[in-house]
């Protein structure tokens, strides 16, 4: 329970001082511009306008979510233990993973409320335009959300490693493989020639999230049903992903001399 | 000044991911959840990272243990 207590508390202040961030507010703005620039596609019938809306509007949050997620994520952990406001925390009898843990925690909370603020203003404006709520949009949130934590543990595990420069390159280079693995990386290793090329590439493949199953955007727009045993099976993945990467940053971070 | 320095790295950005994602329709026409292959990747990797969950939380515990006995 006390432990409980402590990553609350970590996570609350890491959520906290995320908010006075600017970039988190440019963004916002920055997406919420774009969701409404939709409204402004008189010109298709409305049946279009709503589907370009739904289209454009799912990738927005999700760019929007992704660039806070890795943004916020590999600034969290060392900006603390070059500032040495981490020592006094740490000083105290509690785990390091649980330190961790609460900064991943924060970062999560920051980029769920923002893209929660989105939603709102998305679903507002489908609303406005069909009179009724579309719950095919709240699934389709889920797995953004899911997706944007899974990119934030990415962000925490390689922000122990290196500097926040190069994790946030990384952090964005694992976003963009995510989405094309399939398609891309596929197709390389069908075309490699030797057996140990053909290892390697296997092996990167399957270390790589793929980050494409968590988008339903398509089902969204057009109204597919897709199978609720894939999408708690996709669920399942995102959730066990994400746990093996903040325990594998708790680990590392506990081994760690600072 | 700041702010106003990311919003052409976040355009380009935004473009490339569009670009990218373009060029993935393009090449896989198909829904991802109807793809059997991409299923049983996915069960491939999910067995796989609840192994390394459960080596993790074991690795842990002998870890904690070693320091009990240690101290």
């Amino acid at each position: 329970m006390n432990r409980l207590r402590q990553i609350y508390a970590i996570s609350k202040v890491s959520y906290l001082e995320n908010l006075r961030k600017q970039v988190l507010q440019v963004v916002l703005i920055l997406t919420i511009a774009v969701i409404g620039s939709t409204t402004l596609l008189t010109f298709f019938d409305l049946g279009v306008q709503i589907k370009i809306l739904k289209d454009l509007s799912m990738a927005a949050i999700l760019l929007c979510g992704g660039v806070l997620a890795v943004v916020l994520s590999v600034g969290s952990i060392p900006s603390e233990i070059s500032s040495h406001t981490a020592y006094p925390t740490l000083a105290r009898a509690m785990h390091r993973s649980d330190w961790v843990l609460g900064k991943y925690l924060g970062t999560v909370a920051t980029c769920m409320v923002c893209m929660a603020a989105l939603a709102v203003v998305f679903v507002g404006i489908i609303a406005g335009y069909t009179h009724s709520v579309d719950t095919a949009v709240l699934t389709g949130m889920a797995f953004v959300s899911l997706e944007v934590a899974l990119l934030a543990a990415v962000g925490t595990f390689f922000s122990l490693f290196t500097s926040p420069m190069v994790a946030g390159t990384l952090t964005l280079a694992v976003f963009a493989m995510g989405q094309i693995k399939t398609g891309f990386l596929h197709a390389a290793i069908e075309r490699a020639n030797g057996a140990a090329s053909k290892v390697l590439l296997q092996v990167f493949y399957y270390a790589l999230p793929n980050l494409d199953t968590f988008n339903f955007k398509d089902a969204l727009v057009h109204g597919l049903p897709v199978p609720p045993a894939y999408m708690l099976m996709v669920a399942v993945y995102g959730l066990l992903y994400t746990a093996v990467l903040v325990g594998v940053s708790g680990l590392v971070f506990a081994r760690r001399d600072i | 000044m700041k702010a106003r320095a990311w919003l052409p790295g976040f355009f380009c950005w935004l473009l490339s991911c569009a670009g990218s994602a373009a060029a993935h329709e393009h090449h896989h026409p198909h829904h991802h959840w109807e793809s059997v292959q991409l299923r049983g990747e996915l069960w491939v990797q999910i067995w796989g990272l609840a192994a390394v969950l459960v080596g993790l939380a074991v690795w842990r515990m002998l870890e904690r243990k070693r320091l009990q006995g240690e101290s």
